[in-house]
């Protein structure tokens, strides 16, 4: 294991937190292991030095050296991820810094992009993956029911999913290098928005705790799956973010119950969690329309 | 236009019924011969089914199917859109688009043709949205995605049954490809971040971008 890059996903400026998650899993691999850590950072344009906030947290979060791959088509993208936005950048990257591992945090963009960067590199893909080590050696995981064997002499692109890893902590400084990324992959043309979909889907059993997950859904403009999205889920487990079949969300949270997939869990009664989380997203909402 | 649909399980009918909305479609399989593929292929709904399969495919990664099937497509000539399924691992989807040099999207929710350009609707992070591109390309169909009518019953068709060489493919390309597979092994149990209050948990959702 030589170079293990991270690509970092932005939003409003920062790092979103299950990037520096997986980072500061990278980081430990890398001590261990004696690699270098790469957080890879699409961007439309190189920060500047008054905008450095970045380039800190990702340092201080397990990085040895930030990548700034700046791409003006990535000026005015949809919010996540795609290949057709994002791919020339983690191309460019990957040619330049040619990883043993490449990884992402688990979200909706990275579903998107993770495979097909794995492709390219003719690499073994791992979505929602554990890397860790036993023996002095990396052991990588797709899930709890597969692993890789032998001693990975090829490339492997994960994903890590929320919550799975700590941050890495730490006040070392990391080198910052800005790469153009060239060329344009064949794309889709963004006509803009086109409809609503329900940020959120409360997953309940027909019981007592219906009312509380309606009061839940309504504040974050959701909706309730009575059935538990036709898969016998436990009652009140909230799944959110893009998903690609309604139930196996971005993130999965199980309110006073711990089923299996879940990626947060809150201890205490679900139909208070439920109503307490209910009240703070609402009066949060007020306090911003103030 | 001739459209493709790649067929695994039962639920990706659902993408076939969308190749058939964009064009002419036939359906495309990766699979030993068997009474369930062979009866699911026959039974699509496409105008012509292809069965690909060889020993050098046995137990091969996401990319050694995608491989395959590239073969297949780009040995069929004319195909201009090809749709597939986006659950599970959703990985081979991609990986064929890479090999075609194609543009991809996931999550989409329906596509449909309009001035020789593909319209596509896919969910983002803040509801749906829509794009357009001028095919070739490859959609990734949602499990909650629309499901259209199957349209004209076309009865039951015959299967064509291919080889790698119907592909120009050769048993050394995809062999490989055994060593890159996960294979079954007892690992770490998957235990979720724990938040000791609603508080905590509401600011973690928000720094994911999850909760406004």
């Amino acid at each position: 294991v030589a170079n293990i890059l991270c690509v970092i996903e932005v939003a409003a400026g920062q790092a979103r937190p299950v990037c520096l998650e997986t980072l500061g899993q990278a980081r430990r691999i890398a001590t261990h292991l004696g690699a270098t850590v790469y957080a890879i950072v699409p961007l439309p344009k190189a920060p500047k030095f008054t905008e450095d906030d970045l380039i800190s947290v990702l340092s201080k979060h397990g990085a040895d050296k930030v990548v700034m791959v700046t791409d003006e088509a990535l000026e005015g993208s949809a919010s996540s991820m795609r290949w057709g936005t994002h791919g020339v950048a983690i191309a460019a990257a990957s040619d330049l810094l040619p990883p043993s591992l490449l990884l992402f945090g688990a979200t909706a963009g990275a579903r998107e992009v993770a495979a097909r960067a794995a492709a390219r590199l003719g690499a073994a893909y791992l979505p929602e993956a554990f890397l860790d080590l036993v023996a002095d050696k990396l052991v990588a995981w797709h899930g709890s029911g597969a692993r890789l064997e032998g001693d990975l002499e090829f490339p492997v692109v994960a994903t890590i999913p929320p919550g799975r890893y700590l941050p890495a902590e730490g006040d070392d400084e990391a080198e910052v290098e800005v790469i153009s990324a060239a060329g344009r992959a064949p794309d889709f043309e963004e006509l803009g928005p086109d409809g609503e979909a329900p940020p959120a889907l409360v997953l309940s059993s027909d019981g007592p705790e219906r009312a509380a997950a309606a009061a839940l859904a309504l504040a974050l403009g959701g909706e309730v799956s009575l059935d538990g999205g036709g898969r016998g889920e436990a009652p009140l487990v909230l799944s959110l973010g893009p998903a690609c079949d309604g139930v196996v969300a971005e993130v999965r949270v199980g309110l006073g119950r711990e089923p299996a997939g879940v990626h947060y869990a809150v201890e205490g009664d679900p139909e208070e969690l439920a109503r307490a989380l209910a009240q703070a997203v609402t009066d949060s909402s007020k306090e911003g329309a103030k | 236009m001739r459209t493709a649909a790649l067929l695994h399980r039962p639920a990706d009918l659902a993408a076939v019924r969308l190749a058939a909305r964009l064009g002419d479609a036939l359906v495309l399989a990766v699979a030993p011969d068997n009474d369930e593929v062979r009866k699911l292929l026959a039974g699509s709904g496409a105008r012509r089914a292809v069965r690909l399969w060889d020993e050098a495919l046995d137990g091969v990664d996401y990319l050694g199917v995608a491989l395959a099937l590239a073969g297949a497509v780009r040995k069929l000539g004319d195909v201009q859109v090809v749709v597939c399924g986006d659950s599970g691992t959703a990985a081979v989807g991609p990986a064929l688009a890479e090999r075609l040099g194609w543009p991809h999207l996931g999550r989409v929710h329906d596509a449909w043709m309009e001035k020789d350009r593909l319209h596509v609707r896919r969910r983002g992070t803040e509801g749906l949205r829509k794009l357009a591109a001028a095919p070739p390309a490859l959609l990734c169909l949602a499990d909650d995605g629309v499901t259209h009518s199957p349209g004209e019953p076309s009865g039951e068709i015959a299967v064509e049954g291919w080889t790698l060489s119907d592909a120009s493919l050769t048993a050394a390309e995809l062999s490989y490809r055994r060593s890159f597979r996960p294979q079954p092994a007892e690992g770490p149990k998957a235990v979720p971040r724990r938040f000791a209050d609603v508080p905590s948990l509401l600011a973690r959702l928000r720094a994911d971008g999850l909760v406004k």
